[in-house]
């Protein structure tokens, strides 16, 4: 299993709430400062650490494209160029995810704050900034 | 003076565990905020597709990632010590909006999986104030195409010193590079680097990289495209390879290219002579791969010939040896390092075989009388931040220890005048205080 590190405070930096900052496998010894405030932990059961580890590529542009790539690039061949259109391609839902795994927000929030319980997300719902 | 923040970035234990989370948390306005950021990285790190965004820096006010102290390399790949290393992606992505100024300095970067158009250090997509990458050694995956060891695609000033960068490899793709310039209105300084089995070592689209006194050995093209006229002092072993200016021709050498030791021999530093840059006018420095003070300009990463040669006595400011004898030999690296105040009163510091940094630290060292020496593979005895003093003391290390005091134990004795010796096999170690005996097991710690 894998273990998210979701950003969860106001959008900002170029993040937005839901996402997956860093992936850890299951159990991990998250920082101090990753428990608290910035972030959100939560573990999608099932979900192998090489699988979760695409969750944190940036969305990015192909802009070196059609006729543009292949009569001005520069020294006379083609190469595939890219920006950065935001810092993370997927971010987890996760008012629904947890709708979907039949968490209750506030004793989610409670036990999280209190005790430091990962919570298990058993129905993650992604969003996928590129089909945006 | 700006306060520096330092936050750690450690497998467990620190305050973060991987960069983009500590990029996320720490990204501010460090002009308002007048502070530096500092990440300092112990072992292994998941570099984790860290993107540098939206920050305000100065620049005085910016963001260093770096090793914790003792966890440097020595001018070879080390697994043991700090490296971020991603098997998809970048390392590093710096997207600026023109008030950035990011500092790598130190670090090990690779890129260990079969990515392609990769890099280690990548700035693709808005302008950057100025990036600088210092003292790295940058590993490829090997034969894949379009990776680079740096990739500068937008406008801004950038800074690759003293890095060594390998394996970023490809024999047809032109775009597999060990340093590759793409922007227009771009200034890259890219000076004494060592470029080894890339595709092409240094690639410049717009005549916008001053390189000096850079190394490429074993690339397809050592020096690829049309670079900016200040160029001079580079070396190739492909004939008439780069800038004409200062050429040299150099077909072998290296500590063990198939190790990747990359260091010079002393025959090699005849042939590779390079240019003082202690003074040029956009980036002076006087430090080599190692940390070492270049004291005799030479073309690549390392400035000093020898295998994992000594570092000598190293600092920026008061480091006083009154009566001292400082010996290293062999495999030894930076006997005596630090930025202020490390006082050695009568003291003799020898080290011989694989001992790394004894004595380092950045103020308040004091060893009063003291005889500091390490024989086999101790790393780091006495390193600390401040006031460590050990007056009167001996001060031993044999075997595999790591660490007697600084890094994640930090000790703050004053001794005097008791002796003492330190055994570090290979956790817990055992104080003698005479007359008080103390044992102190730290497993645990």
């Amino acid at each position: 299993m894998a273990e998210f590190l979701l950003y969860y405070r106001d959008p900002e930096r170029g993040y937005e709430i839901g996402d997956v900052v860093h992936v850890l496998p299951d159990g991990a010894a998250w920082g101090s400062m990753e428990c608290v405030d910035d972030f959100l932990v939560v573990r999608l059961p099932g979900m192998p650490i090489w699988d979760a580890h695409a969750y944190i590529q940036p969305l990015e542009r192909e802009t070196n494209t059609g006729l543009w790539r292949h009569a001005w690039s520069h020294d006379g061949y083609t190469e595939p160029t890219f920006e950065m259109v935001s810092r993370r391609r997927w971010k987890l839902d996760i008012n629904a995810s947890m709708a979907a795994s039949g968490i209750d927000p506030d004793a989610f929030g409670r036990v999280y704050c209190e005790d430091w319980l990962v919570h298990e997300i058993i129905t993650p719902v992604w969003v996928d900034k590129a089909a945006a | 003076m700006p306060t520096e923040v330092i936050s750690r970035i450690k497998a467990s234990g620190g305050e973060y565990t991987n960069l983009s989370a500590w990029e996320a948390a720490r990204n501010a306005n460090l002009v308002a905020g007048d502070r530096v950021e500092i990440a300092e990285v112990y072992g292994d790190i998941n570099a984790g597709g860290c993107t540098f965004a939206g920050w305000t820096m100065d620049d005085t006010r910016y963001a260093i990632v770096r090793p914790a102290a003792g966890e440097r390399h020595a001018g070879v790949w080390d697994d043991a010590k700090a490296r971020a290393t991603v098997s998809t992606g970048s390392c590093f992505v710096i997207d600026g909006l023109n008030s950035m100024k990011v500092v790598i300095d130190g670090m090990q970067l690779g890129l260990t999986g079969t990515q392609t158009y990769s890099s280690a250090v990548s700035s693709t997509t808005s302008a950057v104030g100025s990036l600088h990458v210092i003292g790295c050694i940058q590993k490829g995956p090997g034969t894949f195409d379009g990776n680079c060891g740096v990739r500068v695609g937008v406008a801004g000033n950038f800074y690759f010193v003293a890095n060594i960068i390998y394996d970023f490899y490809s024999a047809a793709n032109q775009f597999t590079c060990g340093i590759r310039n793409t922007s227009a209105s771009s200034a890259v300084y890219a000076y004494n680097n060592t470029l080894y089995n890339c595709g092409r070592g240094v690639k410049d689209d717009y005549s916008n990289i001053r390189a000096k006194n850079n190394l490429a050995r074993a690339c397809v093209d050592g020096y690829q495209g049309t670079f900016h006229a200040d160029s001079t002092h580079n070396a190739s072993d492909i004939a008439s390879d780069g800038p004409a200016t200062g050429r040299v021709t150099f077909s072998t050498g290296f500590e063990s290219a198939a190790a990747r030791d990359l260091h010079i021999t002393t025959t090699d530093a005849a042939s590779l002579v390079g240019t003082d840059l202690s003074a040029d006018a956009y980036y002076p420095f006087n430090t080599d791969i190692d940390a070492q003070t270049v004291t005799a300009w030479s073309i690549g990463a390392d400035a000093q010939a020898g295998a994992s040669g000594g570092g000598g006595i190293t600092g920026s400011a008061a480091i006083t040896l009154d009566d001292a004898t400082v010996s290293a030999a062999g495999s030894t690296v930076d006997p005596v390092t630090g930025t202020g105040a490390i006082t050695l009163d009568d003291a003799t510091v020898s080290a011989s075989g694989s001992i790394t940094e004894p004595v380092t630290g950045s103020a308040s060292v004091t060893l009063g009388d003291v005889t500091a020496s390490g024989v086999g593979s101790v790393t780091d005895p006495i390193t600390g931040s401040a006031s460590i003093t050990l007056g009167d003391a001996v001060v031993t290390a044999t075997g595999g220890g790591a660490d007697m005091a600084g890094g994640g134990i930090q000790l703050y004795v004053d001794l005097r005048p008791l002796s003492y010796s330190v055994d570090l096999r290979p956790v817990s170690y055992t104080v003698d205080l005479r007359p008080v005996s103390l044992r102190v097991d730290l497993r645990a710690a």
